[in-house]
């Protein structure tokens, strides 16, 4: 009898405990108290150290402006940011202002994560913005994400290299032929060993330019794809020609490519150009990449640029967040301030805020500075940013570069690969 | 008079009727458990049971799971060929792994048993590649040193699978553990009677040893079927080249928390968890015939 | 004397291949960033400290020392926590015998195998209602309460080895089960509970996914967190110092198991099994 009794009282114990802290401890308050006192909000954001400097400074800036408010700050690195962000969301533990991809912002906003920015307690001022870009971050007519900084598609080469090779440098107007030459003189000249340019038939932001070159572009305003399986097939052709003639990456470089530098062909010295963006040109990249690098807009058959004014990334506002007065103002701040510009500097891109831009520019050295001057004479040529792509978008771009894989290992038809890719990509954006 | 005997002697033959000989207050067993009751409760039933619900349903993170039943897993066995794959990917993975690294551990462990003042040393040493463990900087170093093996779908799966192989320091402490707690009476008879040191080895060292390696089995086994970090950082995410890397993690992690999907995920997960069990089910089962504890030897 | 001698050239030979990679992150430590990622000659080109200096500037004002002793602190109060509570847990389920113990140890095992990622949702839900968020509980008190099922197992094979005879003595000396416990089966697990500590400090240290998910303020970071810090692949990386940061996490883990590890020395004392 009494054998029976223990494990059941042990169990009855263990339940109502579990039960009980559950219950009593739920519904706490989260960030600061309502009404009164000193409020305190969280920032989250990925980056890098450089970039956490300078934004603490700024903060610091801001709570001295604010007395009332606190920050507290979180930061980590892209793919490690996403992840815990979902997971604080799920868990019911969101910042209150955080950092958004443009990929990312409809599938949060969709799913009534984001805070509206354009109007109640989460407003934010806009007028000084470059109006462009805010098309980025407004899904169904309301604004979700502000981007503090813009960029733009760009071509970066070794014209060290390519003088000695005797190929021709980028000018305005240059076509899809003139780089295909140009990369096939840098890579006969070196016996193969460094190829002309980076393989850039996966990467679905390249095949987007070259899209949107002809008219078209990679999504509708509904939200469904709008090229075909012809049009992939035709890019595909192009830069895996490349390939086959020795003036691309060769496949096993290619396979590597992952949007880190660490396996980016150009910095490993294995290939003398790619494509990328220019908020990419932070203090560092020269040295990194061990020699100068010349930017140059993206070669087009068409007469149209087709590159747009790209939100590098936004603030958000999360829906959850029990202070939206409080962190719009900081928001506001960031985006807006003078004196949190010059602070904040480069560390993002180049300001969207004009006012900001101007007095941004001129304290610029080194890379940096190329890419601001960049930025100033492809800038008047820049469409505006087509709207945040739809849910599925993310996957969409993956299995295009896992597609891409197959074709360049020469597992498929280039044909067969396209058609594969298409009903991938269908279903990932429907289901 | 033999009445009396005979009532006086009935309480003392109580004793031996009681089947277990510790325990004799089960209540004692349960306090010692008590820690672990509650974290189980607290930490880990509670979370299990509530991915077994969300494996029944539509969960995008953000918004209330929807209800779909078996849906999820019906999608996994007939319309998802990455899933197949990944099977397959892990399969091969751990039928690779896990015993070359027993094998490793086993015999640097027996090579490193042998007193000596070096000997805190070299087990140090060896044990310095588990100590790196899954650290980005060093599936970084792997992706340089090999990285034209790393870039080839014949030969990915291999350098990940070096990679594990190569942390084989961890089991190897434990087999130095068990090693050590070997009797030394018992290698003082075999050698008393004449036995080589093949003989000792095979009838001393492995039965004794055998709890321990039953033990580093069935636990690089479960690891090996859930690695994650050493493909996740080699591959660079996403299981490439042409998914010869995409372990059944990954496509989990993937599916979860890029896909936004974590009610398919979790059904992976449970799917997982049946496979591992039924694995270390039969390991159990089949100890019977190998494993020699000599605790039990008593009974 | 021979045999002595070749015993330590083939062990100093198959260290040499191992620590190769160990090698190559030392050494880039000391190489400027292009030459990490471009070259795979083992020696730097060119030896620099900057790599080091930056590690010490620190980061966003938080120094290297904080980090460290947030890892410190992680990391012992795992190792206290996981050594008594799995030590107790274990002896009840190799020593002791009740009614669930066979559906409990099955319970038990099978901890181990749901994968992390579908737990950490409704984990981290309940560090949340607990008001735990941006503390080290959430890191610790796991360890407290024995969920690492891992060494539960690995101390109950050790205990399941031990000779009974030893248990049968103690009670006829007329120790209960505690005692057994206490002054029979406890020491003479050493070797099981040397290798639980070791290893979870070194595991508690390593651990980025927990660490990452519940510290927020960069003031409660531990090391291995802070390190990946410095490859954001959106913005700049500084490759070097993120070399350099390895080896120096390495540093502390690796003093700590070279320390402690001459605690296996000492295994099963042969005169308790006669006394």
């Amino acid at each position: 009898m009494r054998r029976r009794a223990v494990p059941r009282a042990l169990a009855l114990l263990a339940v109502g405990a579990l039960l009980g802290v559950t219950a009593a401890c739920g519904g706490g308050d989260d960030a600061g108290s309502t009404g009164g006192g000193p409020v305190t909000i969280r920032f989250d954001w990925w980056g890098n150290p450089d970039r956490a400097e300078v934004t603490e400074k700024a903060i610091d800036l801001f709570e001295q402006k604010n007395q009332n408010i606190k920050v507290e700050t979180s930061y980590a690195e892209f793919n490690a940011y996403f992840q815990k962000l979902a997971t604080q969301i799920a868990g019911g533990g969101a910042p209150d202002v955080l950092q958004m991809d443009y990929r990312y912002v409809r599938e949060y906003a969709d799913r009534g994560v984001l805070a509206d920015l354009g109007s109640g307690a989460s407003k934010v001022d806009t007028s000084g913005v470059t109006q462009q870009l805010l098309s980025g971050g407004t899904v169904k007519g309301k604004l979700y994400g502000i981007p503090p900084t813009q960029n733009t598609q760009v071509f970066s080469y070794d014209f060290a290299q390519w003088e000695k090779s005797g190929a021709a440098a980028p000018k305005d107007g240059w076509t899809w032929a003139d780089l295909k030459a140009a990369a096939q003189k840098v890579s006969d000249s070196s016996g193969g060993k460094v190829r002309g340019i980076a393989d850039l038939g996966g990467i679905e932001d390249w095949f987007e330019v070259w899209l949107r070159q002809q008219g078209k572009t990679l999504y509708s305003d509904d939200g469904t794809i709008a090229y075909t399986a012809a049009d992939v097939a035709r890019w595909w052709e192009m830069t895996d020609g490349m390939r086959r003639s020795g003036a691309a990456t060769p496949a096993e470089l290619t396979a590597k490519m992952d949007g880190s530098q660490a396996n980016d062909p150009v910095t490993q010295k294995l290939a003398s150009a790619g494509f990328g963006y220019d908020s990419g040109f932070t203090a560092k990249s020269w040295e990194i990449a061990g020699r100068e690098l010349k930017l140059a807009p993206f070669p087009s058959d068409t007469g149209k640029l087709g590159q747009y004014a790209k939100p590098a990334m936004m603030f958000s506002i999360s829906q959850a967040s029990k202070q939206k007065e409080a962190a719009a103002k900081l928001v506001n701040f960031l985006i807006n301030d003078l004196d949190a510009g010059k602070i904040l500097g480069m560390s993002r891109g180049m300001p969207a805020n004009a006012q900001v831009r101007e007095a941004v520019g001129g304290t610029l050295t080194g890379p940096p500075q190329v890419g601001f001057q960049y930025e100033q004479t492809v800038g008047p040529k820049l469409e505006p940013a087509p709207p945040p792509p739809p849910k599925g978008a993310g996957t969409v771009k993956a299995t295009f570069q896992r597609v891409y894989d197959d074709v360049i290992f020469q597992r498929t038809s280039i044909q067969q690969a396209a058609d594969k890719f298409m009903s991938e990509a269908q279903k990932a954006i429907t289901t | 008079m033999q009445t009396i005997e005979r009532s006086v002697a009935a309480p003392r033959t109580r004793a031996p009727q009681r089947v277990h000989r510790y325990g004799e207050r089960p209540g004692i067993a349960y306090l010692f458990l008590s820690p672990w009751v509650v974290g189980a409760l607290l930490l880990t039933l509670g979370p299990m049971l509530a991915s077994l619900y969300l494996s029944f349903t539509d969960y995008d993170l953000f918004t209330t799971p929807s209800w779909v039943g078996w849906e999820n897993y019906r999608t996994l066995f007939t319309d998802d060929p990455r899933f197949i794959t990944a099977i397959w990917v892990t399969l091969r993975y751990v039928f690779i792994s896990t015993p070359l690294k027993l094998a490793a551990a086993l015999a640097v462990a027996i090579l490193l048993n042998r007193a000596s003042r070096a000997q805190g040393f070299y087990r140090s040493a060896f044990y310095a590649p588990s100590l790196l463990g899954a650290s980005v900087a060093v599936a970084l170093v792997w992706r340089v040193i090999f990285r034209d093996w790393v870039a080839s779908p014949d030969y990915a799966l291999l350098v990940v699978a070096a990679l594990a192989v190569w942390q084989f320091g961890a089991p190897m402490v434990i087999f130095l553990a068990g090693l050590k707690q070997i009797p030394q009476e018992l290698y003082d008879a075999s050698a008393v009677d004449g036995a080589g040191w093949w003989r000792t080895f095979r009838s001393v060292t492995l039965p004794m040893l055998s709890p321990v390696i039953f033990f580093n089995l069935v636990l690089e086994t479960i690891h090996a079927f859930q690695a994650f970090t050493g493909a996740f950082v080699i591959s660079g995410g996403r299981g490439g080249p042409v998914d010869s890397t995409l372990f059944y993690t990954l496509y989990l992690y993937e599916r979860g928390f890029s896909q936004f999907r974590m009610g398919y995920a979790s059904a992976m997960a449970w799917i997982l968890v049946l496979a591992i069990a039924l694995v270390t089910a039969v390991l159990f089962r089949t100890s019977r015939m190998w494993v020699f504890y000599a605790g039990d030897e008593a009974r | 004397m021979r045999r002595r001698v070749l015993w330590h050239v083939v062990c100093l030979a198959l260290l040499a291949g191992l620590l190769y990679p160990v090698g190559w992150l030392v050494s880039a430590s000391f190489k400027p960033a292009h030459e990490i990622l471009s070259s795979l000659r083992l020696l730097p080109e060119q030896v620099i400290i900057g790599n080091y200096a930056e590690v010490f500037r620190g980061m966003a004002g938080v120094s290297v020392w904080r980090f460290l002793t947030n890892s410190m602190v992680v990391s012992v109060g795992s190792v206290i926590g996981n050594v008594v509570s799995c030590a107790l847990a274990a002896y009840a389920f190799a020593w002791l015998r009740f009614r669930l113990r066979g559906l409990l140890f099955a319970f038990m095992i099978a901890t181990i195998m749901l994968p992390i990622h579908v737990l950490l949702i409704p984990q981290y839900t309940i560090f949340h209602r607990m008001d735990m968020i941006d503390t080290f509980w959430p890191l610790v008190l796991p360890k407290i309460l024995a969920t690492d099922a891992f060494f539960v197992f690995l101390i109950v094979q050790f205990m399941r080895g031990l000779p009974r005879e030893l248990g049968d003595a103690a009670r006829i000396d007329g120790c209960g089960p505690v005692r057994t416990f206490a002054y029979v089966v406890l020491p003479l697990s050493k070797p099981a509970l040397v290798t639980t500590a070791i290893f979870t400090f070194i595991w508690s240290w390593n651990d980025f996914l927990s660490q990452l998910i519940y510290l927020n303020t960069p003031e409660n970071y531990t090391l291995p967190l802070a390190l990946r810090l410095f490859i954001d692949q959106t913005s700049q990386t500084s490759y070097g110092a993120m070399m350099a940061m390895s080896v120096l996490t390495l540093v502390p883990i690796g003093l700590f198991f070279f320390a402690f590890q001459r605690l296996l020395v000492e295994g099963v004392s042969t005169t308790g099994l006669n006394g």
